[in-house]
């Protein structure tokens, strides 16, 4: 039987309510009208280790990214002409804001590695199993817009960089054909592609993300928490075993809450330590720039096999993630009994580090135009 | 319904379970079709391009070859565009007299000259340059690469303690919730009923 570990902090019994302090009572008169003690459901206790956690710091990642990047679209300039003269002004004039705009950067960063070790730990959990393969195609599908979000932000900075990023994705769009419309400069040719850009960075990539992860957490909740294969004594089995003993949702809310708080000051930190600096305005016609260390992997495929590596590599990855929980059939969960499972997911993380490694030794090639 | 041995709990379990359905076949093959078909269209479509023969773009790529690089090889790159710059007939809005002693520059190894000769030779042009659309890059001038932060170091002094004081508190308290057990105390004391169980089970059979 499970052993439900109350929360102090949440109590409505009756018998005590004369002698509670006033704040607890406020806290019961917004209780009754929002019912907020429904977020103490049961969970089971591995939920709140680190590696169960990965989704919710990604979570505290977004909404850092959201408040700083707030503050820092009332300075910037979304025009081709003042972009990147904007973006200095928010650096040398507007008070504190280059640190907002450190924190922005490394957010960016921090959010693309938790959302990759989350998913990591889905697979290497087998969590993606039935009855959750819904769920994991919702979050390969925000893992791509978290991808999306890092390529717009990149390019918003209109520096060289964020230029022959732009660039290298509207070749990529061309090579596509019709499926790279939106990318192409001619969908709307009176209109700079940036301010396009700028509205999917701004609006179009958190609101999905936000409307996805609302399907992902109510999923969650649907199917519980995924079990710990290391703690059943059956690993094909979908639930936690019921003698695991279980705390409140609200006390993974509060670990994550520490955690999201911790990862600030660690932010923070970089932001002032590595404050990005902001690069020239671009030019066209010209490749001077390494991408940001996210994409070195797919560039190292573009300097071997040309432009269309980023696509055969980006199209692979993404394709064997969506096909995974159809392709995958073991019902096993814990890691030893998936030895297909595992060597190939090994051989691919083993093939993306490589290939970002060996970008980092490498200068940067002309490509665009060829 | 056929079942196959499982090594692992000694039982069997149904075939069904692990082979690949008809249904299942044909997404694959859709898969394989789509790339097939993204394969096809990079491999026809992947060509194209060619150099800028404009005047005052190929200035600007001087310019921003010597923003990035200033060495010998960076100032090499840019001496050849400056070359396309004065033998380009495409020179609506460019001071060639200006491009030439631009190149005189850099030839005397005076970048900052020479950027500040190749700035004022097009300003002309750029100043002309309709609202940016589509593509176009919108620069009128190129400045070098800035810090990414203001040089005066107190308030970076005051944010880097109160992060590290962020990320201090936050480590606490994220130790202080962590979850009662580890997953090998868990794994120990999900083990222990079952133990008492089994021993109970022995202890009962006579």
């Amino acid at each position: 039987m499970s052993t439900l570990r109350a929360d102090p902090a949440i109590s409505t019994s009756p018998n005590t309510a004369a002698t509670r302090p006033w704040w607890r009572r406020a806290l019961d008169v917004v209780d009754d009208r929002l019912g907020i003690t429904a977020l103490t459901y049961p969970v089971p206790e591995h939920a709140n280790n680190i590696a169960w956690s990965l989704g919710g710091i990604t979570a505290a990642a977004l909404v850092l990214l959201v408040v700083t990047g707030i503050l820092l679209t009332q300075f910037y300039a979304p025009v081709p002409e003042e972009a990147n003269a904007s973006v200095r002004h928010i650096v040398t004039h507007e008070w504190g804001m280059w640190f907002v705009r450190g924190v922005h950067f490394w957010a960016a960063q921090a959010m693309y590695v938790t959302a990759a070790l989350h998913l990591l730990r889905v697979f290497l959990t087998g969590s993606y199993k039935r009855p959750r393969e819904g769920n994991w195609l919702i979050g390969v599908a925000m893992f791509g817009l978290v991808i999306f979000a890092l390529f717009t932000g990149t390019v918003l900075k209109w520096d060289q960089e964020g230029y022959e990023a732009l660039g290298h994705n509207v070749e990529v769009a061309n090579l596509l054909g019709g499926g790279g419309l939106w990318f192409s400069p001619d969908f709307a040719n009176r209109v700079s592609i940036l301010i396009r850009l700028y509205s999917a960075h701004v609006v179009l990539i958190p609101g999905l993300i936000v409307v996805l992860f609302t399907l992902h957490a109510l999923l969650v909740k649907r199917h519980r928490i995924s079990p710990h294969p290391s703690l059943t004594a059956d690993d094909e089995s979908t639930d936690a075993p019921a003698a695991e003993p279980v705390e409140p949702f609200t006390h993974h809310l509060r670990r994550i809450s520490a955690l999201g708080l911790a990862l600030l000051g660690a932010l923070g930190l970089l932001a002032v330590t590595f404050p990005p600096p902001v690069g020239p305005a671009p030019v066209e016609g010209i490749e001077v720039t390494k991408p940001m260390w996210p994409f070195w992997w797919m560039f190292t495929l573009e300097n071997w096999i040309g432009l269309s590596g980023i696509l055969y590599g980006g199209g692979a990855l993404f394709t064997i993630l969506v096909a995974l929980p159809f392709i995958d059939r073991n019902p096993h969960r814990a890691w030893r009994h998936r030895r297909v499972a595992m060597t190939i997911a090994s051989a691919i993380v083993a093939a993306i580090i490589v290939l970002t490694i060996l970008m980092a030794f490498t200068t940067a090639k002309t490509h665009l135009g060829m | 319904m056929t079942r196959r041995p499982d090594s692992r709990t000694g039982t069997t379990v149904p075939i069904e379970a692990t082979a690949v359905r008809p249904g299942r076949r044909a997404v694959l093959v859709v898969i394989l079709a789509g790339l097939f078909a993204v394969a096809g269209a990079a491999t026809a479509s992947a060509h194209g391009g060619e150099e800028t023969t404009v005047g005052y773009v190929l200035a600007q790529q001087a310019l921003g070859h010597l923003a990035h690089d200033t060495s010998a090889a960076g100032i090499e790159v840019a001496m050849e565009k400056v070359d396309d710059a004065l033998e380009t007939s495409d020179n609506a809005g460019v001071d060639i007299a200006k491009v030439q002693q631009a190149r005189a520059a850099l030839e005397a190894n005076q970048v900052t000259r020479a950027q500040e000769l190749l700035a004022q030779a097009i300003s002309a042009a750029v100043a002309a340059l309709p609202p940016a659309t589509g593509m176009s890059t919108g620069t009128r001038t190129i400045e070098p690469e800035l810090a990414g932060r203001p040089d005066a170091p107190a308030p970076s002094w005051i944010l880097a303690i109160a992060s590290l004081a962020l990320l201090l508190g936050g480590s606490y308290l994220a130790y202080r919730y962590r979850p009662a057990d580890t997953p090998a105390q868990l794994r120990r004391r999900l083990a222990q009923p079952a133990d008492r169980d089994a021993q109970a089970s022995r202890e009962e059979t006579p």
